[in-house]
């Protein structure tokens, strides 16, 4: 026993060891973020339902965050009611202050809290959507693209404000008594996306068997429709945005997520039957798009050399920072630095453009920069399978013991 | 000569790849400091952390005289 504990370690096993060491400090690491975040003071919201109603000139909270405005500080001409109404948007729940008159018609709404990210948010902001929702009546259906029109390009996000405008409004008329009718279920919502997400899944399945014959042309065959239908056409690329709301528990609506449940559902199942990650070489819309460059180029496989652990590391480094500071802050969206919109719908700000045309010209030459030396999710994926081998490597001994 | 070259060719590869990496690093974190700052979050320079500050957005309205009379909490 004395003998095994003194057993020297070869240099991969020490390199195993230090990893292992370094992924339980990171993990502790971020579950104390996650709690910090977690404990922190919410926002006032005051502010928001100023915002919402800004003719007020009396506010006074007359309970269960239902607010009355008067139009004068002697209450005699009352302009109506604030209440608050959430939905879940792209980054996380989005919270609406709506104003709602007597009669039950929206007056005004501002936004109170929301974990969108800010250049998308102004996106929306600076649309019709805001405006058409002003004068609806809050028994209205409020679908997006019908009653309201939704913003191209930021769909959670118009999503989001409409529902929340459309509960907010729904609560101000329970509460004064106005007639409302019950919610019915959500429809489900199964569509090309979802579709075509679980045909790529089962292609990429297939793809994986060592007996499979045409793997090299079914995988382009995946990789192009990836890039085009996931990418150019719903741009629903997998970021680190869904793995922070993932681990926050800001998981959508099962009958209105069923994309967000089969992309991430999907990949943790094979992962862990299979070992395999059937999203990132088979279908990941931007992988694609830097494979077809790269088919251009004649890009091949380069060796960072001498550089490889410390280009390892600050991949690593770069994911773990993002994970960290969007479970401290409760908001997913916030440190997501992939650039994957700004290809496929061309949002972004300058400095990602620059970003984005650098990897495209980089991508010539080097097979998935991206992928290889930025991308948030490989480190993500290196921890589950390192994870994964050992809790399998501790498997074996349990059940001999037991013996 | 010919493989002295091409030795010398090869050995630049890492270091470019190097460089894409750090520049882009760069980029990310200047892109990722913009998004904090525009969601009101900000270093505190007096050192006790960082400050979250949530902003009201409102939406456009037909008419928005400027509020002047502090709101009452409580009923």
């Amino acid at each position: 026993m004395v003998e095994k504990s003194k057993k020297k370690l070869t240099p991969p096993q020490k390199r195993q060891r230090t990893e292992r060491i370094l992924g339980i400090v990171a993990v502790a690491l971020l579950i104390a973020a996650g709690v910090l975040g977690a404990l922190r003071a919410k926002a006032d919201l005051m502010p928001s339902v100023l915002a919402a109603l800004p003719a007020a000139d009396h506010v006074e909270e007359i309970g269960d965050g239902l607010y009355q405005a008067w139009a004068d500080a002697d209450e005699e001409i009352l302009l109506g009611y604030v209440a608050f109404g959430e939905a879940n948007g792209y980054g996380g729940p989005l919270t609406m202050a709506v104003a709602v008159s007597p009669e039950g018609e929206i007056i005004g709404a501002s936004v109170a809290a929301s974990k969108e990210t800010p250049s998308w948010l102004d996106r929306v902001q600076d649309a019709d959507l805001l405006e058409d929702l002003l004068g609806k009546a809050y028994s209205d259906a409020f679908a997006l693209d019908d009653d309201v029109d939704g913003v191209t390009g930021a769909t959670y996000t118009s999503k989001a404000i409409t529902e929340a405008v459309r509960l907010g409004a729904r609560d101000v008329a329970s509460h004064v008594g106005l007639p409302v009718e019950l919610d019915q279920a959500p429809k489900i919502v199964f569509g090309i996306p979802e579709a075509v997400l679980l045909g790529l899944f089962a292609v990429g399945y297939l793809g994986h068997q060592p007996n499979f014959k045409h793997k090299k042309i079914v995988r382009w065959g995946t990789m192009l429709v990836g890039m085009v239908v996931l990418g150019f056409v719903y741009n629903s690329p997998l970021t680190i945005a869904y793995v922070n709301k993932f681990l926050m528990g800001y998981w959508p609506q099962w009958q209105t997520g069923l994309y967000w449940y089969f992309l991430i559902g999907g990949i943790l199942f094979v992962f862990t039957v299979d070992n395999k990650n059937p999203y990132c070489e088979w279908f990941c819309p931007f992988g694609a798009a830097q494979e077809c460059l790269g088919a251009i180029g004649g890009a091949k496989v380069r060796s960072p050399g001498k550089y490889r652990s410390l280009l390892k590391w600050l991949q690593r480094g770069l994911a773990w920072a993002a994970i960290f500071l969007a479970l401290l802050y409760r908001n997913p969206g916030i440190t997501s630095y992939e650039i994957f919109g700004t290809l496929f719908k061309l949002i972004g700000s300058p400095v990602q453009f620059g970003l984005l045309a650098l990897v495209l010209v980089v991508s010539l030459f080097i097979r998935r920069p991206w992928c290889t030396y930025l991308c948030p999710l490989h480190p993500v994926e290196e921890f589950i399978r390192m994870i994964r081998k050992w809790v399998k490597g501790l498997w074996p001994k349990r059940t001999a013991n037991v013996k | 000569m010919a493989e002295k070259n091409s030795k010398r060719k090869i050995d630049l590869i890492p270091h470019v790849i190097l460089v894409f990496a750090l520049v882009s690093i760069l980029l990310i974190i200047v892109n990722v400091s913009a998004n904090l700052s525009e969601a009101g979050i900000f270093i505190d320079q007096g050192g006790s952390g960082v400050e979250m500050i949530d902003t009201a957005t409102p939406l456009p309205t037909n008419n928005a005289p400027t509020p002047t009379i502090e709101p009452v909490q409580g009923a």
